[in-house]
């Protein structure tokens, strides 16, 4: 494998299963995530978006091994985390970092905001003691928190403070790789574009990777290299930034970019509304799973699942339009 | 020292603590009175073509730390048929200066300290002052003239009863004449008119249905009883892009069929863009900024609305570094008597420090409350409100 790629998805499913009666039968399975394979280069940032439900958080939560998958190949650094045991993983994880979307229920109340940045450093022993807190002090200094914060609780800070503090406990661990989890979404717009530009520093200074997810499709625009679209489990259309934005090809893609407002009263956009709701992920339909809302819908849809077809330039969509 | 320090802080305290219980007494007063005199709240609008008149309205929040002014001294109107956005960030006041109009402020605390809420109404032709109208009043008033769709579909339906119930206990409540038949009629129609038609919705609980149906049902309940005033307090938040699209789409073309006005309280510039005809920009419980959407977004004069606009990512826009307004939004309690934007400003000026700057119009329509402006206001006055003006010096864009 090359190490050009800090992270591999192959291939990666996850059922929930759903449980009825006395005996706790499972009787159906939540397909959450439904075979989905993406690769992230070192130093780039990956966008995942999609609508809620469309199992974004479970991907960002099954790379970490914070759910076991199902199915499928997850490799960090060119190490498969999938089939590691508990014991095996502990060494791995201050590799992977994540940062989670409320910073208000993330953080301990009952934590200094020290603490809560060294807690993890300590149980993996990655200073030693006298350089201890120094060390603390540096990162929270990277993430633009004041050193008399360190014995500070986190009811005390606002909104913006606190996702600095995730992002400096996620940082302590001195990881190659962070999975966002819309870490902006919570806060006001003048506090995001803060947040998004420390993260954007430290990606530059640390060479960090991250898997961005998020609904906002302006800020994903902004911050990422590769972008991947998801509906319903499965990732409908992936390429480099520009390429996607320019000429969404997915029919799903056109009506999700269409449908962000833009702050310009002039610009009177033709929209593509799409009809309907998303479907359960417990029954969702057959062949193409977009095909119950789509407009250019065809007979082949309703039967066959489109594979992926490489446009050039790493531009992949999977849709029968196409093929 | 310290003791001292102590000391004082605690006498403080205490200081606070009877000034609450003295307003928590008043307001109580108020609320047990059954019969508030008509003279009392009946008033005259400005304009008779606004259905709301805000006038130095002041809803204050009397805490044990001290006095929250959340909203301090806001006055805008909404004309008839037209669609109001109200912007801002967490903790500036949209929302409760929205709940002060219903009244739905969370008393003995929340009280209306000051100013009136004038309100046109078309049934019997008279003018209420809504922050003094009897509780017997507001009550035929909320979800019949006026009503409110609220952020969280979630939240909002109650998770023991049908949609049919919430629906028509609204629609039996303010037409008492109406038969059980006529009012599930009624209630079947409007869930058509916001896009649903289904078999048994009414029987149905809100947790059979998804976010958007869910919104649309709150939408529904708003909309029953003809209402003249649909405030939507972040209606989109929780929801996906794509229906957000759906929703907005929704209320633009519901807002022509009834003829009502809007009043969208919001934080997402995008949709207010999209949706208003007249956008009011509030800081810190204040108006600092309003005029029409053309006004506010292609000639925005107050430095907090023009670093809000620049520190949000655009849609096929490349920018390197997204500008950021430096610092925190300031805390209500106990703020300065200078501009409470000063900290955050970019462009301050001397006079700055001095007083808290008072509304300048820009134009007809355009009004800002800035000192870098007090020039440009003086020119308009001037020429006796002349056309169109360059709003501020910078733009967006």
């Amino acid at each position: 494998m090359s190490s050009e790629y800090v992270v591999e998805v192959k291939d990666l499913k996850k059922y929930f299963p759903i449980k009825s009666g006395i005996l706790q039968r499972t009787v159906g399975q939540v397909h959450a995530v439904d075979g989905v394979s993406f690769r992230i280069k070192k130093g780039q940032t990956f966008g995942l978006v999609g609508e809620s439900g469309c199992g974004k958080t479970t991907i960002g939560r099954s790379i970490l091994r914070l759910t076991d998958p199902t199915s499928g190949e997850v490799k960090i650094s060119g190490m498969d985390i999938c089939h590691l045991k508990k014991k095996e993983l502990t060494p791995v994880r201050p590799k992977m970092q994540m940062i989670f979307q409320d910073p208000f229920s993330s953080l301990d109340p009952r934590m200094p905001v020290g603490e809560i940045i060294g807690e993890a450093v300590k149980e993996h022993k990655l200073v030693s003691k006298g350089e201890y807190k120094d060390y603390i002090l540096k990162v929270m200094k990277d993430c633009g928190l004041r050193p008399y914060y360190i014995d500070r609780y986190p009811h005390e800070f606002s909104g913006g403070q606190r996702q600095r503090i995730c992002i400096a406990r996620a940082l302590a661990l001195n990881p190659d790789f962070i999975v966002c989890d819309e870490p902006v979404s919570a806060l006001d717009v003048s506090i995001q574009a803060q947040i998004i530009n420390l993260m954007k520093d430290l990606q530059q200074q640390r060479q960090l990777t991250y898997l961005f997810i998020s609904h906002d499709l302006s800020v994903v625009e902004h911050i990422s290299d590769v972008i991947g679209v998801m509906y319903l489990g499965t990732m409908v259309e992936t390429g480099p930034k520009e390429e996607i934005f320019k000429e969404p090809l997915h029919p799903y893609t056109k009506a999700l970019f269409s449908a962000v407002p833009i702050a310009d009263p002039d610009v009177k956009m033709k929209r593509v509304i799409l009809e309907g709701d998303i479907p359960s992920p417990a029954k969702p339909p057959k062949g193409c799973k977009f095909h119950t809302r789509c407009k250019e819908c065809m007979e082949r849809c309703k039967q066959e699942v489109p594979t992926e077809k490489d446009m050039g330039n790493g531009h992949v969509v999977s849709c029968h339009l196409y093929n | 020292m310290s003791a001292l320090a102590n000391k004082n802080q605690k006498k403080e305290l205490k200081e606070v603590k009877k000034f609450n219980l003295r307003k928590y007494r008043e307001y109580n007063k108020m609320m047990r009175k059954k019969r508030v005199p008509e003279s009392e709240y009946l008033t005259k609008m400005k304009n008779p073509e606004n259905i709301i008149e805000f006038d130095n309205l002041q809803s204050y929040f009397y805490t044990d730390v001290g006095t929250v002014k959340a909203v301090d001294g806001v006055s805008f109107d909404i004309p008839r048929g037209k669609t109001i956005g109200v912007v801002g960030e967490s903790g500036c006041g949209k929302s409760v200066t929205s709940l002060s109009i219903m009244r739905l402020l969370q008393g003995p605390q929340g009280q209306i300290a000051g100013g009136e809420i004038r309100f046109n109404q078309q049934s019997t032709g008279r003018v209420l002052n809504l922050a003094k109208a009897s509780i017997k009043e507001m009550e035929k008033i909320r979800g019949n003239e006026i009503s409110m769709i609220f952020q969280e579909p979630m939240t909002t339906l109650n998770p023991v009863f049908t949609i049919g119930d919430q629906l028509c206990e609204c629609i039996s409540l303010h037409n008492p004449q109406m038969n059980k038949k006529d009012v599930e009629q009624r209630a079947l129609e409007t869930l058509k008119m916001v896009g649903i038609v289904r078999e048994g919705i009414l029987k149905n609980y809100p947790h059979e249905l998804s976010g958007g149906m869910r919104q649309r049902v709150v939408i529904a309940m708003a909309l029953a009883c003809d209402p003249q005033l649909v405030i939507a307090d972040e209606p989109t938040t929780a929801l996906d892009v794509t229906i957000q699209a759906q929703i907005l789409d929704l209320l633009r073309e519901l807002k022509n069929k009834i003829n009502a006005s809007i009043m969208l309280i919001t934080h997402d510039l995008g949709v207010v863009a999209e949706m208003a005809d007249y956008v009011v920009v509030m800081y810190a419980g204040r108006v600092v900024e309003q005029g029409t959407a053309d006004d506010i977004f292609h000639h925005p004069a107050h430095p907090y609305t023009i670093g809000l606009m620049k520190s949000r990512p655009m849609l096929n826009q490349k920018v390197d570094r997204l500008y950021s307004i430096p610092g925190n939004v300031p805390n209500p309690v106990n703020l300065p008597a200078h501009c409470y934007f000063k900290n955050r400003c970019e462009s301050c000026v001397e006079a700055c420090s001095g007083a808290y700057p008072a509304m300048i119009s820009l134009s007809e329509t355009h009004k800002v409350s800035c000192h870098l402006h007090r020039e440009a206001g003086a020119a308009v006055r001037q020429a006796g409100g002349a056309k169109k003006q360059t709003g501020g010096k910078q733009n967006v864009q």
